[in-house]
Order: C-alpha cells, then structure tokens, then sequence
C-alpha cells in the first residue's frame, strides 16, 4: 500500500534546537510503506491548506506506522502544532512523493537546518555498507539551531556554524568544498534545506563534474499532483514548448538538481 | 455503502448516483484520484480544462493561501486535446459515469473544433465549456463575461457535438443570469456555477503581487455565499438544470446547493484538503440527510425560501 488518508495521534513533542520541535505520531489504520525523502500532508488547525513534512523516520510497530518529522517553528500551521499535546489526533494523507535512491557508492550528505530530517533517515535506511561511503555535513546560523541527535555522532557528522560556536566557522558548503579539495573523492551530493542551499549545492555540483540530489521545497495545496501549483522550471536542457515546469510533490520532492532552471526558479522563489 | 437511491438526482437525461461531481482542475484527469476517492461512491467528475494546443501554464508561485481559500493562476496547464485523446481517454473510459470533458479556448471556433474532434468517442457523457480563463485571459478579454460571446460559443459547439453540453459560467460579472440565458439560448443543456472570483495576495518579502501574474482565482469556502447567491438567481431564471460550484466542502454544503436549486454540484479545493473527499462522499452524505430529515436530494431541490419581508401583524402577536 502506497497512499492512504489517515489520522494521526501525536505520541509526544520533543525540544530539538531554537524553535524546532520533533514530533512523533502514530499513525490510526492500516500502514503503508514510506522511504527517506518521502512526505506527509498534515492538516494543522488554523490554517487552511496541509502542510507538507519530511519523514525523519517510519517503522512500523505492533501493526501500527510510527513516524516522526523535525519542524521548526515558522507561522500559524506550525505554530499550532506546537501547542499540540500528545493524544491529540491530527488528519492527513501520505506518504508523498519521490524519495532519494538509495546510497549506492560514495555519497555526501548536506543539512541545512530542518532539512536533516530526511537525509538522517536515508542514512539510516541505508546497508552498512554504504553508511561507511556516506557522511553528512550539517550547518545553521547558530550553535542553538543545530539539532544535536545522537545519530549525528554515530555517522560522525561534520557540524558547521555561521559563527564558529559549533563546529567548524562558515557555511555548511564552505566544509563540503574544503573537504572535496582535500581529498580526491567524488561523490554523489543528497542535499536537503533552503532554496538558496540548494541553488548552491547545484552550483557546486557542476563546477565540480558531480551528480545533485535536491529536496524541493514549496507551497504544496495537495501534494499529489493534480492542482498543478508547486511547478518548479525545467533547465533548457528539458523543457519544450508544451512543457516548462514539473511537479515537486509529484515528479519529487528530491530530483536531481541538473533539472531545474535555477536562475528563473530564484526569480519566482517566495 | 449505503443506500445510493435517496441520493440520486436527475440532471438532463441522466440519473447520477449522488450530485456530487469533482470540478474540473482539482482532480486531474479523473483517473488521477481514482485510486484514492472510489469513484461509485459520488457522482462523477470534469476533467481538467483541454485546450486544441498543449500548455505549459503559468509560472511560479501559482498559487497562494487565503482566509478561507485560495488564489490560483495554474495557467490552464493541459496535455492538449492529442494527447488527452491518445492517453487520457482511454484511462477515463475504464472509469464509471459521470464523466465530463471540460474544453477551453480563446475564440469560439476553439471550443468548436475540439467538440467535433470529441463528438465521435464514447467513454465520456458530457462536455463543459469552461467560458471563463480570467488567468490566461489574452488582451484582457475574457470571452465568457460577454453574453453575445458565450452564446456564440454554445451555439458553434452545439453545432458540432451530440454530448450532454455544459456551460460553465464566470462569477466576474454584473449580471450571471444574462450570462446563463446566452448559454441556454445557444443550446447548452445545462450551466455551472461558479468559476473562481478574480483576487490578488501580496508577498510581503518580496512586496510583489500574488500569485505571478498579479492575480488568480479565488476558490474555497470563501467564495461559497457568492456562489450560492448566483446559483439559486439562475436555477429560479433559467429552464435548464444548474451546477453549482464553489466553496463546498462537507456534505451540508453540497445539501445547500441543492437547496438552492442545483441539480448537482461539484467539488474543487476540498480535495486538496482531503484528496479521498470523505466528507461529501454517499455515506456523509446519507448521514447528513438523516440529521437534516431530508428524504431525498432529489426532493430538496429548490426549496429554498425567501424569509418574509413582512412583520406579522401585532395583533396575531397578542
Ligand atoms: C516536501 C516538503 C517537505 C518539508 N519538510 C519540512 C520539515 O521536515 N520540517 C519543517 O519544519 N518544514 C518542512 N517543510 C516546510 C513546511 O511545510 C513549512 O514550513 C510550513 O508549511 C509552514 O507552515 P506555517 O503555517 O507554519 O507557516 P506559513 O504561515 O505558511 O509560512 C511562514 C513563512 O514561510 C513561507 N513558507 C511557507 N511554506 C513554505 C514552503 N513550503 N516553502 C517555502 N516557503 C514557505 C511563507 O511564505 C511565510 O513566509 C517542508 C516543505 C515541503 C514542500
Ligand atoms: C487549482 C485550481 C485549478 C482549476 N482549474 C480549472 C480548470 O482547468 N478549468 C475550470 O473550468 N475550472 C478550474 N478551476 C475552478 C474550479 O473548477 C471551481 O470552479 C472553483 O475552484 C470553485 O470551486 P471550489 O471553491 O470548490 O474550488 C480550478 C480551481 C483551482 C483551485
Ligand atoms: S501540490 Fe498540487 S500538484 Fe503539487
């Protein structure tokens, strides 16, 4: 089973850095599958469309999906989640979308901010064989915005900060070039985070000859392909005529970044 | 499920299983959320809006949340009247009625064209020319606000097509029941009622107009008075059945529609919310009527009343 409408228990709300929570849910009903970069549509109140949520993880327990997403604390929607308690039961639908592939060979991860959630669960999705090519590179502003999940020292992230009170000083993308100058490796990049990341990994990917795997974020009204609202511009290379744009919820969330008009994509960036 | 027969209505020739009908634009092609909303469980639903060309649609942000709805400009982003012929089709076909092809276009010999193209194929029942593109309106002229337009283009389809014709109307006027009685005097069969209210949002970042072409449609339940006023006007004008849209998004809503005159309804921004539209699917909609004591839909159209400008007499109150 691959899509359901459900309803969801909120089980607790955890503190995980400056304004971003972790909640985990349980899901009421029979369980479908979900894989890393999937995710939800949750219905929050207060607001009116649902809002979308990467998986950070999902496992299904005494025949019951469990899952758990990091969110940050943003406007009305997730403003209203955090006031939630746990036992309050939430609607939605999932899971959603295309995920990342699964790691095969030498593959860096790079997390800006809540865009962890889902690279930690494809990391641990992952056969141990392929968490040992893989690393994750991690970065906010500030040491209070990064998350300190223990799973973060067992893949032993590289942590940066903007202000050098965490980890290493400088951009999350400062670390990843430094350590492709240093060493010979060519890896895949799974990035996940703000637009402007994403921009740059991209740019960084082609300066460099490597492959960019990009979860896409924006406003989604159903998540599944039929209002046609979350378009995202094709690169030249693509788009025709009859088709400009693709999907995010549908023909992503992640794809690889060399489909996208990055240029034109920063122009209609809200 | 329940009981289908005190849910069933009549529209034309027709007898549908509930008067609930997915809108067009919000529910792909049909097939798209069949594997999600079983499709015996409502009465059928329009496809997205063909065009004789592909399109690609607008760009980003497309779209944009209000109090109590929406704003869109998708663009009318379709596959083209070839492909839906080669690849839509044969999908809709496996589907159950009711099954509606919306058409849209710049001119009247656009609509025209496409309907005789449509006219020799089975798998559909009917045809909804969708009038009104306030989004890809060219030089500002939207063909279905002119009521000499909209009757010209009903007529030149009619003329070329045998299918159940539908028109369906724009809110964005003075006076939708001229635009209702071009339709009917161009032949169509019925009208729908409403498409979106022409609105715009503002992107405080960036300060720019919402969304990319400085403004789109309005729909949800923010729209739904308005549609409701324009419903019960043209199914009291009108000699042909209304569809009403706009706005529904439970069971109780789809039951006012009818009230007010719709012969059924359809149903667009909801299913974004919930894309399995449980709330107007047969069983809410039977659970409705039990609370509501309403026999049956076909029985509640057009029942609804004027409050009675007059006080009663102080006499009668003593
Ligand atoms: C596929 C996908 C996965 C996501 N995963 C996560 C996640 O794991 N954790 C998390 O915290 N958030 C995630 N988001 C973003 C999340 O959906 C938004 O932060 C949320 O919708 C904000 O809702 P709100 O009502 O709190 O804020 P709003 O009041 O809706 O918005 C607050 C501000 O954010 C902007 N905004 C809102 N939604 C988006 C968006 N989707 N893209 C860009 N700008 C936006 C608004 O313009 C506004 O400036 C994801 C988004 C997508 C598309
Ligand atoms: C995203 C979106 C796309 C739409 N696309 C079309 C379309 O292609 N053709 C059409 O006739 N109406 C289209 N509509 C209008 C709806 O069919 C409907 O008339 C309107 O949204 C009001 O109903 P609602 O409030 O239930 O959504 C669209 C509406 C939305 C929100
Ligand atoms: S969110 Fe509706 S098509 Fe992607």
């Amino acid at each position: 089973m691959a899509w359901t409408r459900f309803q969801v228990r909120l089980l607790g709300l955890t503190p995980a850095a400056e304004g971003q929570y972790v909640a985990e849910f349980r899901l009421q009903g029979p369980a479908p599958d979900a894989s890393p970069g999937q995710f939800v549509q949750l219905s929050l109140p207060g607001v009116f469309w649902p809002r979308p949520f990467s998986l950070l993880d999902w496992e299904v327990r005494d025949g019951a999906a469990h899952f758990r997403i990091l969110f940050a604390v943003v406007g009305e929607g997730t403003r209203a989640l955090r006031s939630m308690s746990a036992g309050d039961l939430v609607e939605g639908h999932g899971p959603l979308g295309l995920g990342y592939p699964a790691i095969e060979g030498p593959t860096w991860m790079i997390a800006g901010g809540y865009g962890v959630a889902p690279l930690l669960f494809a990391l641990r999705a992952s056969a141990p064989g392929a968490q040992q090519s893989a690393r994750i590179f991690y970065g906010a502003a500030r040491a209070d915005l990064l998350w300190r999940s223990p799973e973060l020292d067992r893949f032993a992230a590289t942590l940066t900060t903007m202000d050098g009170s965490a980890g290493r000083r400088g951009t999350v993308l400062d670390a990843v070039r430094a350590e492709l100058d240093a060493g010979g490796a060519r890896p895949v990049l799974y990035a996940c985070g703000p637009m402007g990341l994403l921009e740059a990994v991209h740019h960084l990917a082609v300066e460099r000859g490597l492959r960019a795997m990009v979860s896409i974020e924006t406003p989604m009204p159903c998540g599944m392909g039929v209002c046609r609202g979350c378009a995202v511009p094709l690169a030249a290379a693509e788009a025709t005529d009859e088709k400009r744009y693709v999907m995010a919820c549908e023909d992503g969330p992640v794809m690889d970044s060399a489909r996208v008009d990055w240029e034109q994509e920063r122009a209609c960036r809200i | 499920m329940p009981d289908l027969a005190p849910l069933s209505i009549s529209l034309g020739p027709f007898r549908l299983r509930t008067p609930v009908l997915l809108a067009s634009g919000c529910c792909g092609y049909g097939p798209e959320l069949a594997g999600c909303l079983p499709m015996e469980e409502i009465g059928g639903f329009v496809t997205k809006t063909v065009t004789l060309r592909p399109r690609p649609g607008n760009p980003p942000p497309r779209v944009r949340e209000t109090a109590g709805g929406m704003l869109n400009s998708i663009g009318l982003e379709n596959v083209g009247l070839e492909r839906f012929l080669s690849e839509k089709l044969p999908q809709i076909r496996r589907l159950p009625p009711f099954r509606v092809v919306s058409l849209g276009g710049y001119q009247a010999s656009d609509y025209a064209e496409q309907a005789g193209r449509l006219d020799g194929q089975d798998g559909f029942e009917a045809l909804e020319l969708n009038l009104s593109c306030p989004n890809v309106a060219q030089g500002g002229l939207d063909l279905g606000t002119d009521p000499a337009r909209v009757r010209e283009a009903v007529r030149a389809v009619r003329e070329r097509t045998g299918k159940f014709l539908i028109a369906k109307l724009t809110p964005n006027t003075q006076d939708v029941v001229a635009l209702g009685r071009a339709a009917e005097e161009g032949g169509a069969d019925a009208v729908s009622a409403i498409n979106t209210l022409v609105g715009t949002g503002v992107d405080w970042h960036t300060r720019t107009a919402m969304p990319s072409p400085g403004s789109g449609g309005l729909s949800g339940p923010a729209i739904r008075p308005v549609a409701l006023a324009m419903v019960w006007k043209l199914s009291r004008a009108l000699q042909v059945p209304v569809i009403g849209i706009g706005g529904i998004m439970d069971a109780r809503d789809v039951l006012e529609f009818v009230l007010a005159g719709a012969s059924a309804v359809q149903v667009g921004t909801a299913l974004f919310l919930d894309p399995s539209g449980a709330r107007v699917r047969a069983a809410a909609l039977r659970g409705e009527m039990d609370i509501l004591r309403v026999g049956s839909c076909e029985s509640l159209r057009g029942n609804l009343e004027k409050r009675s400008t007059h006080a009663p007499p102080r006499e009668a109150l003593r």
